[in-house]
């Protein structure tokens, strides 16, 4: 246990981040058990508002035979006065150091965290690359961006591929067989890696073409599967939740009961790799939901229920859910909030039925400016849509209203990004058509463009990220195109989406560009303060790598893709006819209207897409 | 409507949690504990939880107070138990005292706070000279910042008593009683600061040990105040 005293937590900011004890927290006799330390590599704030941190560690608690713990990534102040002090990284709950525990996991949940996990196990004395591991911690790795595992290749012993509340138990109770034998590490990696979902990257080796591009994966036994598939929760509804869930006692994002209605999306957008990765839709009950709401507000002293999903309009039996919860938290002050919402009036009415107190701001994500451009991302909305949304929002009482794009699409032309444009104005036009004693005054509206980064398991996993001048072109051109007073014009940092796109489809050449650019001082990189594009261009060119052919090089349809052993149920045939139809601008329709033939079921082994 | 002071501890690693963040870690608790909490009216109600004087980040404290409302009756003893099975480590409701509605609120009736200062003990017999020439000044001048630019305050006026407690080995420990009020408080950081300047003294470490009213001249502690109407 490491002593963390006075003369180090009251010369940093905000000391609750380190100390732990937070209500629900899990108190266990550590002796004997396989200890998992669960780490999520961003300042605590950010890592306490997920959902999956939760899940995770109430459910590996469960177990007798383990304590899961947690731990975050030191804010740069308090990290200078760790490795001052000779202090490790450590757990919350024990204060025990990383490197005493058998398993380290890691949350993937954005490309630009991977120098925080370099930077942890370095604080945590655990070796960076997996071989020169012995008689430390498995280096454990899921979650969104472990659905491509190359980049982070050589760091990884392992990685947990899809839902991890069944495969995890799985491991566990291969280890605790393996701790009590007298097998080595490489053994236990070998026969970790017959489980369902697990992906041991030391195991394959890959060739390389000429050009650069990938030849093939190659077993280094024959033993050693070839194709591996994501793990499904099937029973959504009966899978574990945890009633108890953790309370922070500082604020965090976050500081609500998550209450996960759903997974998966039906919607079929084609930028959206949640939309493709999580498939298929899997929903819980609305009495099971009612009754976990119940036991979490009694549990946790909340009071505001987020209900949480990729697309929770799509609900299907929102309105009643909605309904069920005001009527019977009216009296006892417990807030309901919705995390996204899509472009309908009905969306409009029910969160003015939620939020009858303050009418702060309404965002839509109309994600393009333009029809054409709209039907090439399977967007399925329409003007129309959005227009009336704004209107009847606008005759609510809202006068705040921010929409969403993208810039740098494919087949996107200059004059789909003058479309976004074009459209606000006629979000400005829908207001002054209100009249004059219903509507709320002070319009603003917010235009917010991201710059789209391919990402693998799209339809747009091929395609060739804009530049960076192309995409601060087109931001030019758009801020030239706006002038009106009621639109304010705000954008991502392109330099970021850039490095995102290479991490995003990187291989395993990558990793040592990641390892360089943390040695030149690279960390944080998703907080604007700490980004530093120099130091990352420098590490590319130390390492005699080019990021561009990993950004914004076009793939052909037949070359093998970094990614492409893993099975996430949707087939490459479906991904590939859903590009050719993204360039002609066909729709693929919502697959509750019918099966779109993405090819999940074949992972469901003869089981339905939906769970009705 | 059903008044209350609450007399809280915070001690261990609370102390490392704001003002604000205690505030809702104490809602939760009441909320958890199932009490009738009562809310302000209007469209964004608002808990009937207030503090008597925030404290700092870093600073434990045996003696909070903390005015709490609830909409039916309960007996203190319910209240103690139900609560403090809600808590946190390290969080304790000390005390419950039921007042009645013409008390002034915790707040108001705030004057004084007592502190226990514990330094690091290297040159004891400079700290002890630092300490007397705090003690013995007519007056310490200190420049406070303001919005309308910088302001001259007396502050041994906020000082009402500063003496050594306690010296062993490793530490030294000052024990002082400030002026916390609406018109102004005193931080016993500022008592810290001022013997930095003449002697190492390491990173203080500061307890809130009573908060007191003033009946009459008499500095009375809060709890007790409370306790007699």
């Amino acid at each position: 246990m490491i002593n963390l005293n006075e003369e180090i937590l009251l010369k940093v900011q905000k000391p609750a981040r380190y100390v732990g004890n937070e209500v629900n927290s899990v108190i266990k006799d550590k002796k004997d058990k396989i200890r998992f330390a669960f780490c999520f590599p961003d300042v605590y704030e950010v890592g306490m508002s997920h959902l999956g941190l939760k899940i995770i560690y109430h459910l590996l608690n469960e177990r007798e035979d383990c304590y899961c713990e947690r731990a975050f990534a030191p804010w740069p102040d308090m990290e200078r006065l760790m490795r001052e002090n000779d202090i490790p990284l450590f757990a919350l709950e024990t204060k025990d150091a990383l490197s005493e525990f058998d398993f380290v996991g890691f949350t993937l949940q954005y490309e630009m965290s991977y120098t925080n996990i370099i930077n942890m196990l370095d604080l945590a004395h655990i070796p960076l690359y997996s071989k020169d591991r012995s008689n430390h911690p498995f280096v454990v790795f899921g979650g969104p961006c472990a659905y491509n595992p190359e980049p982070l290749a050589d760091i990884a012993d392992f990685f947990v591929l899809g839902e991890g509340e069944e495969v995890l138990n799985e491991v566990l109770d291969l280890y605790s067989k393996f701790k009590k034998s007298n097998a080595s590490r490489q053994e236990f990696l070998e026969k970790v890696s017959e489980i369902e979902g697990i992906y041991v990257p030391s195991l394959y080796e890959i060739e390389y073409n000429t050009d650069g591009t990938i030849k093939r994966m190659v077993p280094k036994k024959e033993t050693y599967k070839t194709n591996i598939k994501k793990r499904i929760i099937k029973d959504l509804n009966n899978s574990f939740y945890p009633e108890k869930m953790i309370v922070p006692l500082t604020e965090v994002v976050h500081d609500r009961i998550m209450l996960e209605t759903f997974r998966g999306c039906t919607r079929g957008c084609r930028f959206c790799q949640a939309g493709m990765i999580y498939r298929p839709i899997r929903e819980k009950k609305t009495e099971k939901l009612i009754d976990l709401a119940d036991k979490l507000i009694k549990e946790t002293g909340y009071d505001e229920i987020s209900l949480t999903s990729l697309s929770i309009c799509d609900y299907s039996d929102i309105q009643n859910l909605v309904n069920k919860l005001i009527e019977k938290y009216k009296e006892s002050n417990v807030g309901i909030s919705l995390p996204s919402l899509r472009i309908d009036s009905f969306s409009v009415n029910l969160i003015n039925e939620i939020q009858k107190v303050r009418k702060t701001g309404l965002t839509f994500a109309p994600e393009a400016g333009t029809q054409k451009m709209r039907d090439v991302i399977n967007k399925g909305v329409t003007e129309e849509d959005l227009i009336k949304s704004v209107r009847s929002a606008f005759e609510l009482g809202w006068n705040n209203i921010k929409l969403y794009f993208m810039i740098g699409l494919p087949f996107e032309e200059d004059e789909d990004v003058e479309g976004i444009a074009d459209l606000a104005y006629k979000v400005v036009d829908e207001y002054f058509k209100v009249p004059k004693e219903k509507r709320q005054k002070g319009l603003n509206v917010t235009v917010s463009t991201s710059s789209f980064v391919p990402k693998p398991f799209t339809p747009f996993q091929w395609f060739g990220q804009n530049t960076m001048d192309e995409l601060y072109r087109k931001q030019k051109l758009l801020k030239e195109k706006i002038k009106s007073r009621f639109i304010t014009y705000n954008w991502h940092e392109t330099p970021i989406s850039f490095l995102e796109g290479v991490f995003s489809r990187g291989d395993r050449r990558l990793t040592k560009v990641l390892v360089k650019a943390w040695e030149l001082g690279c960390k944080f990189d998703g907080w604007q303060e700490h980004f530093d594009f120099e130091k990352w261009m420098k590490a590319f060119e130390e390492c005699n790598i080019d990021p561009h052919f990993y950004a914004t090089r076009e793939r052909s349809l037949d070359e093998v893709l970094p990614w492409d052993f893993i099975d996430v149920g949707v087939s490459k045939e479906y991904l590939i006819n859903e590009y050719k139809k993204a360039e002609k601008g066909i729709l693929t329709p919502d697959c509750r209207q019918g099966c779109t033939g993405c090819g999940i079921t074949k992972l469901l082994k003869g089981g339905k897409c939906f769970n009705e | 409507m059903n008044r209350y002071v609450f007399k809280l501890k915070k001690m261990g690693n609370t102390k490392y949690i704001s003002h604000l963040d205690t505030m809702r870690t104490l809602h939760r608790a009441i909320r958890r504990a199932g009490l009738p909490l009562t809310y302000s009216k209007g469209f964004n109600p608002h808990p009937s939880i207030s503090f008597a004087s925030p404290l700092s980040v870093g600073i434990e404290s045996f003696a909070e107070y903390i005015d709490i409302e609830f909409d039916s009756f309960i007996d203190k003893n319910e209240i103690l138990e139900k609560i403090n099975f809600n808590m946190p480590i390290g969080l304790e409701v000390l005390k419950v005292i039921p007042i009645n509605k013409k008390m002034p609120t915790c707040m108001a009736a705030t004057y004084a706070s007592r502190y226990e200062i514990k330094l690091k003990r290297s040159q004891n017999n400079k700290i002890e000279e630092a300490v007397n020439n705090i003690i013995n000044a007519k007056e310490i001048i200190k420049t406070k910042k303001t919005k309308s630019g910088e302001k001259s305050i007396n502050i041994k006026e906020m000082i009402f008593d500063l003496k050594i407690k306690n010296i062993d080995e490793n530490y030294f420990i000052l024990e002082c009683i400030v002026l916390t009020s609406n018109s102004g408080s005193l931080s016993p950081e500022v008592i810290a600061d001022i013997l930095k300047e003449s002697v190492a003294i390491g990173v203080p470490i500061i307890k809130r040990t009573e908060m007191y009213t003033k009946v009459k001249n008499d500095l009375v502690p809060l709890d007790e105040f409370f306790s007699r109407m």
